[in-house]
């Protein structure tokens, strides 16, 4: 299969971002490595690409961060970690409907095509 | 690359300052950019400094993985809410047409300060002269023409004050006929007049290298 890059993604960045932070609060670097594990290393982002689209969602409401505890037991700077919000809930839940119609329509349409 | 590669921990900061000093947002926003974008790196290098074969491979890894600067500062400006954009963009312009009505004040406070007590004509000179000089330091600073031609405007000014500081001194010498009193001023006036004749033909000589 062919790697999906970033451009494919757009306008699904933020949607994948909430359902990482269905399976629970993480930080930056880790909801890439969930979406590099679900995706089957397929997923192709550019890592500076996510940090736009979780500040767009956290001043949407949809997603809340806090800052790493003093005691976080690493070097240097500190991360923020996300967690989903009941309004990112509410919007990963329609946007799991809109997808899936999205699927079925033009995979029917492709499906007849072959 | 010039810096030493060595060294640990890996030194992302004025990489990241650089992306995010040029988005209009509160410094607040901004400070949390930083730290959590430099948060990612310093981690991502990390996972890269185990993979690679160098310190080398693994910051330019992390730069691959992290994508174009410019591209993510844009994207970075676009995520800053709008009310905050418009509202620090504006305060940007207020704060430079702030600077300019201050030195305006400042300069109209000197001159009528200067006319209500006459004895403070030489205190306002002084002072002026220092605001100009320092607008010139700031203007060689920012624009790329003051930068090019400083030499030019500076020799002139030197030209200009030289002669002022010599040709009292002569009258008074004349009126006088005592060294004592004015050769200092004289001398001083001398050197500035010499000091601005030769910034011009250094700058002359200067803006003729390149062009050989």
């Amino acid at each position: 299969m062919n790697p999906i890059h970033g451009d494919k993604l757009r306008g699904h960045l933020e949607t994948l971002i909430l359902a990482t932070l269905e399976r629970g609060e993480a930080h930056g670097l880790e909801i890439l490595h969930r979406l590099e594990t679900r995706g089957c290393g397929l997923l192709r982002l550019k890592e500076g690409s996510l940090y736009p689209a979780l500040y767009r969602l956290e001043t949407a409401g949809e997603v809340s961060a806090v800052w790493e505890s003093e005691g976080h037991g690493r070097r240097g700077a500190r991360r923020r970690i996300y967690r989903l919000t009941a309004k990112g809930g509410k919007r990963l839940k329609q946007a799991r409907g809109e997808f899936e119609q999205f699927v079925t329509v033009l995979g029917g349409i492709l499906g007849a095509a072959t | 690359m010039t810096r030493d590669e060595s060294h640990w921990p890996p030194d992302f900061d004025a990489e990241v300052r650089r992306l995010v000093e040029p988005i209009v947002a509160g410094a607040r926003r901004k400070r949390m950019i930083e730290e959590e974008l430099l948060a990612h790196l310093t981690e991502a290098y990390e996972e890269e400094v185990v993979l690679q074969s160098d310190a080398r491979a693994a910051r330019r890894a992390v730069r691959r993985r992290f994508g174009s600067a410019a591209e993510i500062g844009r994207q970075l400006q676009a995520a800053v809410p709008r009310r905050e954009r418009v509202l620090f963009s504006w305060l940007g312009h207020m704060e430079t047409y702030m600077a300019r009505w201050w030195i305006a004040g400042l300069v109209v406070f000197l001159v009528v300060f200067a006319i209500a007590v006459p004895d403070s004509v030489e205190f306002s000179i002084g002072a002026l002269s220092m605001l100009v000089g320092m607008g010139f330091v700031r203007a060689c600073q920012t624009s790329p023409v003051w930068r090019a031609t400083w030499p030019m405007w500076a020799g002139v000014a030197a030209i200009a004050i030289g002669p002022a500081i010599i040709l009292p001194g002569l009258a008074k010498y004349k009126q006088t006929g005592e060294w004592t009193q004015t050769a200092g001023p004289i001398a001083v006036g001398a050197f500035i007049l010499l000091a601005g004749l030769a910034v011009i033909v250094w700058g002359l000589a200067f803006r003729r290298k390149p062009l050989a």
